[in-house]
């Protein structure tokens, strides 16, 4: 028995213990198989981690390759410098909203 | 002569109060004595609102795995404080719902709102807050003072616009420049109009300073310029600003949540937008 977090939850692991929301309604009791629909709605309770029996090690996250020389990517990141210029591009939660901001927009520029 | 808050509110007309449907569902949900079903006959007898509500139970922002085909049943699941929150955004946006405005896109504008809506239910669904409504509802309404002004001084904002980009200025403190009050401010004056909850007020009078709210309002402050800040980053529509406002440390720091959660909480805006524009519009 173990605590994952929802992202690392594979398919066809077992829950251990019920899942509760905040108020302590039971959402999923223990024994059930997990789909990726349950780990849809526990993210929207506001749901982190579950207790599942299984030991499957969770697969590596398959990693995207940014290149950060490509034309679209410094158009990118100069849109948002712009927009960004009134921030304080020093404080981490800052930095962390504008790389998110920066891949989305490429992952946008390059899909038709 | 100087333009207050105020005198816009009075050219706002019909804008400056909320329908009777409200009202008396509000006053309901207030009341200890009123029972569900009473509640629900009132929302009832409003057959648009109540599919619209359906519409949005039955949603996968919930998930709920069988059908909600009841208000009575809506409002045992998710509560009543939390309906009336969401009558709330629905009626306010049905009342703005096609004003032409040559000054701004209201399709963009809306967007901008719910996406900041979306991201303040997010984060307090995160830091499990009893009802995210509340702040779904705070992000829908906190530009709306901006509108008012769009719609009713419309001559003084074209020049706020023209101010913002040719000084390349962040447009709240243009307004304040040209106008003498912001947006924010508006919106907070209009909320007391509608007699809201001091909450609203606040939260959205110090959406752009919440270090300088209120001690009680703190929180919501917090979360709703956080909110503002990641739907900015994330492009999602405009409501005129050109630019992400600058972020206050003290209010991430309340939120208490760590900065690696952006991703989640960006990753489920992304999600779930798209449908919740459909059902709100």
């Amino acid at each position: 028995m173990k605590f994952i977090k929802l992202k690392d939850i594979l398919p066809g692991m077992i829950l251990a213990k019920d899942v509760k929301d905040l108020s302590g309604r039971v959402l999923l009791i223990a024994g059930n198989r997990l789909s990726e629909n349950h780990t849809k709605i526990f993210r929207s309770w506001g749901i982190t981690e579950v207790c599942t029996e299984s030991e499957v090690a969770p697969k590596d996250p398959e990693k995207k390759l940014i290149d950060t020389e490509s034309p679209e990517y410094k158009k990118a990141e100069k849109e948002l410098q712009e927009l960004f210029r009134y921030t304080d591009m020093n404080n981490p939660v800052v930095k962390e909203m504008f790389q998110l901001s920066l891949e989305r927009k490429i992952l946008k520029m390059s899909s038709p | 002569m100087a333009t207050l808050p105020g005198d816009v509110v009075g050219l706002a007309g019909e804008m400056a109060t909320l329908p009777i449907i409200f009202m008396r569902i509000n006053e309901a949900v207030e009341d200890p004595e009123s029972s569900f079903s009473e509640i629900g006959q009132i929302i009832s007898s409003d057959s648009s609102l109540s599919a619209r509500l359906l519409k949005i139970v039955n949603s996968a922002f919930y998930g709920f795995p069988n059908k909600i085909e009841t208000i009575t049943h809506a409002i045992t699941i998710i509560g009543t404080a939390q309906l009336r929150d969401l009558v709330l955004a629905t009626t306010v946006m049905e009342k703005f719902k096609g004003i032409p405005s040559e000054t701004i896109n209201m399709k963009s504008f809306w967007l901008h709102s719910i996406s900041c809506g979306l991201a303040a239910r997010i984060i307090a669904t995160y830091r499990h807050d009893r009802n995210p409504e509340r702040y779904y509802v705070l992000g829908v309404l906190h530009d709306i003072g901006r509108l008012l002004m769009f719609l009713n001084i419309s001559d003084q904002m074209c020049e706020v616009i023209e101010t913002s980009v040719n000084e390349k200025m962040i447009l709240h403190e243009a307004e304040k420049k040209i106008i003498g009050f912001n947006h924010a401010e508006m919106g907070g004056f209009l909320m007391e109009a509608w007699n809201l909850p001091v909450t609203f007020q606040t939260a959205i009078t110090f959406s752009h300073n919440p270090s300088a709210t209120t001690p009680e309002s703190f929180t919501e402050t917090a979360i709703l310029h956080v909110a503002d800040l990641i739907s900015h980053s994330m492009e999602h529509g405009s409501s005129g600003e050109r630019y992400v406002p600058p972020l206050d440390e003290e209010a991430w720091e309340k939120i208490g949540l760590p900065s690696s959660i952006l991703a989640s909480i960006v990753y489920q805006l992304d999600k779930y937008l798209d449908e919740t524009i459909h059902m709100f519009l």
